[in-house]
């Protein structure tokens, strides 16, 4: 199962949860059952995250294969200066 | 397919690593290379900006009357030309142009376009505005009151479950960590709280914004500007002034600094506006007054930090609260502190927590690796502080702590492949770390954490028929990033540095590219220049085995040169790249490479900084005798443009840390938007910095590039802090530490 934690900025679409288990081969799925279990997050997901797979930061690209064992950290989305 | 020889290495270089002049040198020494203000239309106008006077007001009416009669006035805009906006643009478009109220000094009510600069004065100064004064705030804890006067009553601060139910001016609330904190605190034998402030720097770039702006009856448009992106420009003026993007046409200027500051809007559709109401092209230049108060800066803070730590040296628990002020709209400044706030350690207990927070200032805009070097300037006072009292060696004490490779990050995600053990161990052997300190000196140090990014990317190799190459980005160049795209596309194909050219392409030429910022350009540009490199070799070699009469796979491309490879390959000399571009006519037409992708796997990177300080006790005055940087650059392309940002970063950190800040009166209006009185450092105040390149592959790169712009911003003000704590044995707990605050301080010490 993939472990997906979300920062903290995201508990107020889910309840107050932060960990989570999915089957899921990408990003783009763990996001699809996170929508389904938190209509809510829906327009987080889609603009303002980033994802972290196994410590490697991905800006904007969902559509990453993820290992069954996979660890996804969903982060807000990154600027520079 | 035909096989080229390693189009992926970290070593055997031949071009990359290098030090050839840069490509822009000539037209800058002479005067020749063309900004943002260097450019002229047939026709053309001259567009001011007319700005409240006030922090914050109502703007009862706006009678453009005596303005409009003036002669040699052409138009002038308000809020009612711009329509309605995506949500995702109001804030730009109410920051460009202030809808209902002026929210800062500074703020724009209106925008002229006259036949000269002169008349367009006159005008801005006809425009009869009425205002409603509203009571303002400029300070970051006084916003967060109950009491506060509320910039936007339909503010409700987002983050926070549940929800508030009255409306405040903290914009979002973040929050990062794991652990138990409380936990955390109980094991620890020594816990330090502090609190710390720091003031707002601007991003100082010399180069005010300018922009030349052209609205043609047929509804195309052009916009000449300078800007870290003019693909963002292009993107923000079409939905803010609802024209198709396909309709605007972006090209860059060379850009005289950016620093973050370059990454948004702010004249460049009112030119537009100004332009399409007048079917002239309106040229508008910012003065620097304008460029203080109305564009940037960072954020100015309050800041607490605790941290607990057992007497053998292990860290037991990080926490820390950051309020920044984001300006009179909502930012990200705050949570990317709080991300980076403790990024450096490896903490089983670790929290921090994030307040935006809204006041009558100019919008916040980016500032080299945004929100780092502010709480940067907190938690490495602190852990510097510690350290102390533990009698440990600043640097041995941050190592024992390190974060490394699988520990959880503080923000976070599991690190990857991370260089701060191999940066702090350098620092520590660095010559300067080792040489004695100097009599009447002191040292201190601090490391750093920034993130860096990729993001979208499109670029074009062109071959030309002599053989040289033209390489097309859409990325400005900021840093000199154009040496290092030339130098990735003449290691790739073989050929020489001096046979490529680069150009910053417009936005019609290229798909779009993210903006010149977060430490991207050199990573993203050259991991496509590469791989369309890799696309015209191959290309290349498909036309050298239609030459020979023999299949594709047999032919190979090593440095520079097709050369027959394989038992049945035959006997051919090898045929260089100027010898195949003469033929492409007959071949099948002109050689290119092209690349698109969203660039992933930049890798973050960690900056340790050692400065040798002197303190004039009678002045307050701090003098940086020795100052040294040691950062991962994953692979220097050009070594001496990555020790310029290394450099840059650590000048402007020196600056913000000693001097600059926006000093705001009782009034609301800012006191020193000027060069004479906000006071960044000159040669004559910095010692030529020293810079150590450490190179770790980052294994997300063809050549193993990491960034380098932003981390070496990071460290500056901790240590500087740090070392006037060891000169003084004051810990200073305000930025900037200027000689007033600094002299106050030192006769406050003295009194015991």
């Amino acid at each position: 199962m993939v472990k997906v934690s979300l920062w903290g900025g995201l508990r107020e679409f889910t309840d107050g949860n932060s960990e989570f288990e999915f089957s899921a081969p990408t990003i783009h799925k763990v996001f699809l059952q996170l929508i389904e279990q938190y209509p809510g997050l829906e327009p987080e997901l889609e603009n303002n995250v980033s994802v972290a797979v196994d410590g490697q930061i991905y800006r904007d690209s969902i559509f990453v294969s993820l290992d069954e064992e996979a660890e996804l950290f969903i982060l807000p989305k990154l600027q520079g200066g | 397919m035909a096989k080229i020889d390693r189009l992926e290495k970290t070593d055997g270089f031949r071009v990359v690593g290098t030090r050839p002049d840069r490509p822009d040198g000539v037209d800058k020494v002479t005067g020749r290379a063309r900004f943002g203000a260097d450019t002229f239309a047939p026709g053309m106008l001259i567009g001011k900006v007319l700005r409240s006077p006030h922090p914050h007001a109502r703007i009862v009416s706006i009678d453009t009357t005596k303005a409009m009669a003036l002669h040699g006035v052409k138009a002038i805009v308000t809020a009612q030309d711009f329509g309605e906006v995506p949500r995702a643009h109001k804030a730009t478009l109410h920051n460009v142009m202030a809808h209902g109220k002026a929210l800062y000094e500074g703020h724009a009510v209106a925008a002229v376009a006259a036949a000269d600069v002169s008349i367009a004065r006159k005008a801005v100064k006809l425009i009869d505005v009425e205002y409603e004064i509203l009571p303002h705030v400029t300070d970051v804890d006084a916003a967060m009151a109950q009491d506060a006067p509320l910039l936007h009553e339909d503010n409700f601060t987002s983050g926070i479950d549940p929800k508030p139910e009255k409306p405040s001016n903290i914009d979002s609330f973040s929050e990062f960590g794991h652990g138990n904190i409380e936990d955390g605190f109980a094991k620890a034998d020594i816990i330090l709280e502090r609190e710390f402030t720091t003031e707002a720097a601007h991003q100082g770039y010399i180069e005010p914004h300018a922009c030349l702006a052209t609205f043609s009856e047929d509804g195309n448009s052009e916009i000449w500007c300078t800007t870290q992106g003019h693909f963002l420009v292009r993107d923000t003026c079409a939905a803010l002034l609802d024209i198709a993007e396909s309709r605007l046409r972006v090209t860059a200027s060379e850009i005289g600094g950016g620093f973050g500051g370059k990454t948004v809007v702010y004249l460049e559709p009112l030119a537009l506006a100004l332009s399409r109401k007048t079917g002239r092209p309106v040229k508008m230049v910012m003065s620097r007054s304008e460029v203080f108060r109305a564009t940037g800066p960072t954020s100015s803070s309050s800041m607490r930090v605790k941290i607990g730590v057992t007497n053998d040296g292990k860290i037991t628990a990080g926490d820390a609260h950051l309020n920044y002020q984001s300006g009179a709209f909502g930012g990200f400044i705050a949570m990317l502190g709080a991300m980076c706030a403790y990024a450096c350690y490896s903490l089983e207990n670790v929290r921090a927590t994030g307040d935006e927070v809204l006041t009558n200032r100019p919008m916040q805009a980016s500032y080299r690796a945004p929100g780092a070097p502010i709480i940067n300037f907190a938690v490495e006072s602190v852990i510097d502080e510690l350290a102390g009292k533990l009698g440990i060696d600043p640097i041995d004490f941050r190592l024992m702590n390190a974060a490394k490779e699988g520990d959880r990050s503080s923000y976070g995600p599991k690190y990857d492949q991370i260089g701060l053990v191999k940066t702090l161990e350098s620092a520590r052997d660095h010559p300067h770390y080792q040489a004695p300190v100097a009599e009447g000196q002191a040292r201190g140090m601090a490391v750093g954490f920034w993130f860096n990014f990729g993001g979208l990317t499109s670029i074009s190799l062109n071959v030309n028929t002599d053989g040289t190459v033209t390489v097309s980005v859409g990325r400005p160049d900021i840093g000199g990033s154009r040496a290092a795209m030339c130098q990735m596309a003449a290691e790739a194909l073989g050929i020489p540095y001096e046979n490529v050219r680069t150009i910053i392409a417009d936005t019609s030429s290229l798909g779009f590219n993210d903006t010149t910022d977060g430490s991207r350009t050199t990573f993203a540009n050259g991991l496509a220049i590469i791989r369309a490199a890799q696309g015209a070799i191959l290309e290349m070699c498909g036309r050298v085995a239609k030459i020979w009469d023999i299949p594709q796979d047999a032919v190979e491309w090593v440095d520079g040169f097709a050369k027959p490879c394989g038992p049945n390959a035959g006997d051919f000399e090898p045929m260089g790249i100027a010898e195949i571009a003469r033929k492409t006519a007959q071949t099948g037409g002109p050689i290119a490479g092209h690349h698109e992708v969203n660039a992933e796997g930049a890798g973050v990177s960690f900056s340790a900084h050692i400065a040798d300080v002197k303190v004039d006790e009678e002045t307050g005055c701090t003098q940086i005798c020795r100052y040294t940087v040691v950062q991962d650059a994953g692979k220097a392309i050009h070594p001496s443009y990555v020790e310029g940002q290394y450099q840059g970063g650590a000048v402007q950190g020196i600056g913000w840390a000693l001097n600059e800040g926006y000093i705001y009166g009782d009034d609301g209006i800012m006191q020193n938007p000027g060069f004479l009185d906000y006071r960044m450092p000159v040669c004559s105040d910095v010692p030529m910095i020293e810079a150590k390149i450490i190179e770790i592959p980052n294994k997300g790169h063809p050549y193993g590039v990491r960034g380098v712009g932003e981390t070496s911003i990071v460290p500056p003000l901790a240590t500087i802090a740090n070392a006037i704590c060891s000169a003084t044995g004051i810990r200073m707990t305000q930025i900037p530490m200027a000689p007033p605050v600094l002299l106050k301080a030192i006769e406050e010490h003295k009194k015991g």
